[in-house]
């Protein structure tokens, strides 16, 4: 009798699980389901789970229409690409040099400064979006790639995170190769990042993601559609294709892509980061 | 060490550096005029063949043109770029939007290049109701932008489902359109009515009853008039009746499902015209009309006042600019324009010239919207209008969804604009 | 010369990062303070005025408005993301077979850009029944819907008219925002929780099973009291979330963005790029920041004490 309650509990249990992955996934499948409908089935009323004949012609249509209205998708993709890479190799930068200060260097004022660092991460991005637009404008950085790329090649957080990673280190090892005649930069290039590097990739990976995913601050410091990043394009696409949901659906799933293809390769690295932003 | 670490952060700071000074440089203007527009699709297939037939005409300065997204986008970049101080040289607007673009004083005055440019003939050839709304009081009568992709609103209808109902004739009245919307729905058994939520045909509605919407002499709105209550009280009645149905906000279900034969009627632009026209394809028997009027009042509609207007910079540049506007608006040119797309040709002459005579002959719908032109009005120009706009749109939305009476709508929308103006 | 370097070297390490953070997130926050107090800054008529901006924004009741519906979806959100991830780390917790494949599941929505997601998610809440959602109520009889352009608040649709105090409630819209908002983070929760959950270690539940709890008992005695600081940092990071939602209301809600929609962070924003009141907007700004930090040096205190 009670084994017979408990599998019912844990049947329960799987439909549970199950419903919830559904949930989270089934945006997806009606995504990609949609994408390759034919322009018919998308008016068809019930919609149809899945098309009749798979419409693969839409993904390159959707590059040509998306041209067609003013959005180059494939220079936006390159765009995204580029301004990515640009972030993340900044933030790397300096995030590794300003968390191996505060972790092992000594000076003064160092709590007030690392307090001041934390305090940006207070800061929503509203509110400093109407003088940062004048800030950029001021440096005369207003369309360019400078204005998409410079101001989130420091992120507070992540000078945490390779603070705390290097606090996690033995100082032994810091002392040792100083003594060994062995410069701080030398010290963090040979042997510092490298034994932190999980924690440096998952600062990659989130600090892509974010440049990849970002669309208020392109909307607001570009305008030609040469600077045009993914999310705008996408943006502006789904404003002007409102009734080709097909081709709105394909630009979405190319634009999802290549972060799920980053997702499944570095797998291990986002579930990391995320533990350890709470542990 | 040290020294790494020095070289490290000049070389931060400096590739910093470089990245600015070399956009301060690119910051100067080219020699090459920019055009924002927000044509798209087919009519920017057209544009940019009248443009690279311009600059092969060896002009002082080529012209470039780039597409920036629908109105509200364009206008929002076109505003940013002029607090960044980096605005085009030509740009589309509506009269209301130079309007705002005038709080940074950002836009040339083309009256004197009209003045010197055209002879008098030629000047009167030219419409004057797209002319006239581009003068703006408030700046001293100045003519600050010219008319451009001018259009009118219209009702599209299908002839073979009135003729069902014993109809041939377009309803005139807006009584008549109810009567015809009742009696489809009862004999076809569908929602006859595509309703667009759009703050321009409620424009259009208001004018087709006799009302304004707006006094640019007390810098008032006049929302507080009848016309505006049998405005609202019409959208009310074809809604509560079930005889229209609103489709997604900002898309172009309603002239989609016409074209697919789901609904009877759509009111849209002029400019939508050759898109209907291309999904149709003869499938069914169709045409366009001035809107219906109310019973009181005459015929009336919208003059859309997509313009285009001149950035101030150096003379060189405005004269440039001025040059590529008179070749647009020459009667060759303004032909193969409205030939091409939905829009009006800006000149009479155009109406003989080719390739519009024979477009024309082809395709009469065509002529109903240039025959809408003496009864059309533009809408106000003046600062601030977006925002009531905005307003028209969402009090819109709580008449139809029974929120808010004709009357009680009315009051609402006149207390707002007047909020909005007075800012 | 060099020499001179010695003792500033470690500010020479933080320089890169400070300067930027400094220039584009600590500098604004004095700039956006000193725009407020202007009128049409940037423009020929631009003049000091004061806390007049502050005064316009709190007058209009616009921005009190747009707070509001912050705080109904910060309401609407939070708990629920938090429970539904609390629920799910837990069953997932129990299962040996697959949980990996689940979680990739779950953490999915998270990673995927919210423009494109929103754009899914607006098709599938589609006004009429060409959406899956509709189609599925019209088989249920149930007109459609829409979802995404509704500006009438739940409990208006439901008791016909406005409540005391909490009003109409959150529109349909704002609550398929909502919706959208707890698909996209609950996953990214239930990999928190479960690294928290993690941390507890396992002899305390055999020593309580060994007591006679049950499950569901251990799960209220010792996993969520132990759970509490994770919990309690997810309720910080979720509210601050919650006020600066933007993209998914920009793409999903784009009818109702200057209406029932319109949160705090879309106030702003409207009053920077579609009105271009630099002045008000910045106003609005300052506010919001004010609120924020109230809100969480509020729960910062309830969590000490609850310690």
């Amino acid at each position: 009798m009670v084994r017979f309650w408990r599998l019912m509990v844990n049947v329960a249990i799987e439909l549970v699980i199950l419903a919830g992955a559904a949930f989270c996934v089934l945006p997806f499948f009606w995504m990609l389901s949609t994408s390759l409908k034919t322009p018919a089935e998308i008016t068809l009323v019930p919609p149809p789970v899945l098309p009749e004949h798979p419409q693969w012609s839409n993904y390159p249509n959707a590059f040509v229409r998306a041209a067609d209205i003013g959005v180059p998708f494939v220079r936006c993709f390159f765009n995204s690409a580029v301004v990515g890479i640009a972030v993340t190799a900044g933030v790397l930068v300096t995030a590794v040099l300003a968390g191996f200060a505060f972790s092992v260097l000594q000076f003064r004022g160092k709590n007030v400064l690392f307090l001041l660092f934390l305090a940006t991460m207070m800061i929503p991005f509203e509110v400093s979006l109407i003088p940062n637009f004048f800030i950029i404008d001021y440096l005369g950085w207003y369309d360019t790639y400078a204005a998409l790329v410079v101001p989130w090649t420091a992120s507070a957080f992540s000078v945490f995170f390779v603070r705390r990673m290097f606090d996690g280190l033995p100082r032994e090892m810091y002392e040792a190769a100083r003594l060994d005649g062995c410069s701080d930069l030398r010290y963090l290039w040979s042997i510092g990042a490298p034994m932190i590097q999980p924690a440096l990739i998952t600062i990659a990976v989130f600090a892509f993601l974010g440049s990849w995913n970002a669309l208020v601050w392109p909307l607001v410091v570009t305008s030609s559609p040469d600077l045009s990043v993914i999310q705008k394009g996408l943006a502006s696409f789904i404003e002007e294709a409102t009734t080709h949901y097909h081709l709105l659906m394909a630009a979405a799933t190319l634009t999802i892509l290549p972060i799920v293809i980053l997702y499944l390769l570095a797998q291990r690295w986002f579930e990391r980061g995320a533990e350890q932003m709470t542990t | 060490m040290h020294r790494r670490l020095a070289l490290i952060l000049v070389g931060f700071t400096l590739v910093l550096c470089v990245a600015g000074c070399r956009n301060r440089e690119a910051a100067a203007k080219e020699d090459v005029l920019v055009f924002w527009h927000t044509q798209s699709d087919r009519n920017a297939a057209a544009l940019r063949e009248i443009i690279e037939a311009y600059n092969a005409s060896g002009p002082a300065m080529a012209v470039r043109e780039e597409y920036v997204g629908d109105y509200d986008t364009l206008y929002k970049k076109t505003i940013t770029a002029l607090a960044a101080r980096r605005p085009p040289d030509l740009a589309v607007a509506y009269e209301s939007m130079v309007a705002d673009y005038m709080k940074y004083d950002a836009v040339s005055d083309l009256g004197g290049y009209l003045q010197d440019d055209l002879s008098a003939e030629d000047r009167a050839d030219i419409y004057q109701p797209f002319v006239d709304s581009n003068r703006f009081a408030q700046f001293g009568g100045k003519l600050l932008s010219m008319p451009f992709t001018k259009s009118v609103l219209m009702l599209y209808y299908n002839r073979d489902m009135l003729r069902q109902v014993g109809r041939s004739e377009p309803p005139a009245t807006w009584e008549e359109f109810v009567a015809a919307c009742e009696a489809l729905k009862a004999k076809l058994n569908l929602t006859p009515y595509a309703f667009s939520r759009d703050p321009s045909t409620f424009d259009g509605l208001v004018f087709s009853f006799g009302g304004e919407v707006f006094d640019s002499r007390t810098r008032t709105p006049l929302f507080d008039g009848p016309a505006t209550v049998s405005a609202f009280g019409l959208i009310d009645a074809v809604f509560e009746k079930g005889l229209a149905y609103e489709v997604a906000y900002g898309s172009y279900d309603d002239r989609a499902d016409f074209g697919n034969g789901r609904a009877a009627f759509f009111i849209r632009s002029s400019n939508s015209y050759p898109y209907a026209d291309e999904m149709i394809q003869g499938k069914f028997d169709w045409d366009v009309a001035v809107i219906p009027h109310g019973a009181e009042a005459a015929p009336a509609t919208v003059l859309f006042g997509a313009n285009i207007c001149v950035f101030k910079s150096d003379e060189r540049r405005q004269k440039a600019a001025w040059d590529f506007i008179g070749y647009f608006i020459s009667r060759d040119v303004t032909a193969r324009w409205a030939a091409a797309t939905g829009y009006l040709p800006i000149r009479q002459s155009a109406l003989e010239a080719s390739p519009l005579r024979e477009f024309l002959a082809e395709k009469p719908a065509k002529r109903h919207t240039i025959e809408a032109i003496p009864y059309a009005k533009a809408e106000p120009n003046v600062q601030g209008w977006q925002e009531v706009r905005d307003a028209m749109d969402r009090i819109t939305a709580e008449v139809i969804n029974q929120r808010l009476t004709a009357q009680d709508a009315a009051v609402e929308l006149q207390a707002a604009a007047r909020k909005m103006l007075s800012q | 010369m060099f020499r001179l370097f010695g003792s500033f070297r470690p500010y020479f390490f933080l320089l890169p990062a400070g300067m930027i953070l400094f220039v584009f997130h600590l500098f604004p926050l004095a700039m956006v303070v000193w725009i407020s107090l202007f009128r049409d800054w940037r423009t020929a008529d631009s003049a000091y005025v004061g806390l007049d901006n502050y005064q316009r924004i709190f007058e209009s009741g616009e921005f009190v408005r747009s707070l509001g519906i912050s705080v109904w979806y910060a309401l609407g959100t939070i708990p629920a993301t938090i429970a539904l991830a609390l629920v799910f780390a837990v069953l997932l917790g129990r299962k040996k077979r697959l949980a990996g494949v689940y979680r990739v599941a779950f953490f999915l929505p998270f990673i995927t850009s919210t423009v494109a997601a929103a754009a899914v998610w607006k098709w599938i809440l589609h006004v009429d029944q060409k959406g899956l959602a509709n189609s599925l109520l019209a088989a249920f009889g149930v007109g459609p819907v829409r979802f995404t352009e509704s500006s009438t608040g739940i409990f208006e649709l439901a008791f016909g008219g406005e409540l005391p105090i909490v009003g109409g409630g959150p529109s349909l819209a704002l609550i398929s925002v909502m919706l959208f908002a707890v698909w996209h983070t609950f996953g990214f929760y239930v990999i928190i929780l479960t690294a928290g959950m993690g941390q507890i270690p396992k002899e305390t539940y055999e020593a309580a099973w060994l007591d006679g709890a049950g499950p569901v008992r251990s799960f209220f005695s010792i996993t969520l009291p132990l759970l509490r600081p994770v919990i309690g940092f997810l309720v910080v990071i979720s509210t601050i979330a919650a006020f600066q939602t933007f993209n998914q209301i920009y793409i999903m809600a784009p009818a109702e963005r200057l209406n029932s929609a319109r949160n705090a962070t879309m106030y702003i924003f409207t009053e920077f790029w579609n009105y271009q009141r630099f002045g008000t907007g910045a106003a609005a700004s300052v506010a919001l920041f004010g609120v924020l930090l109230v809100l969480t040096a509020l729960q910062l205190r309830v969590s000490r004490r609850k310690d």
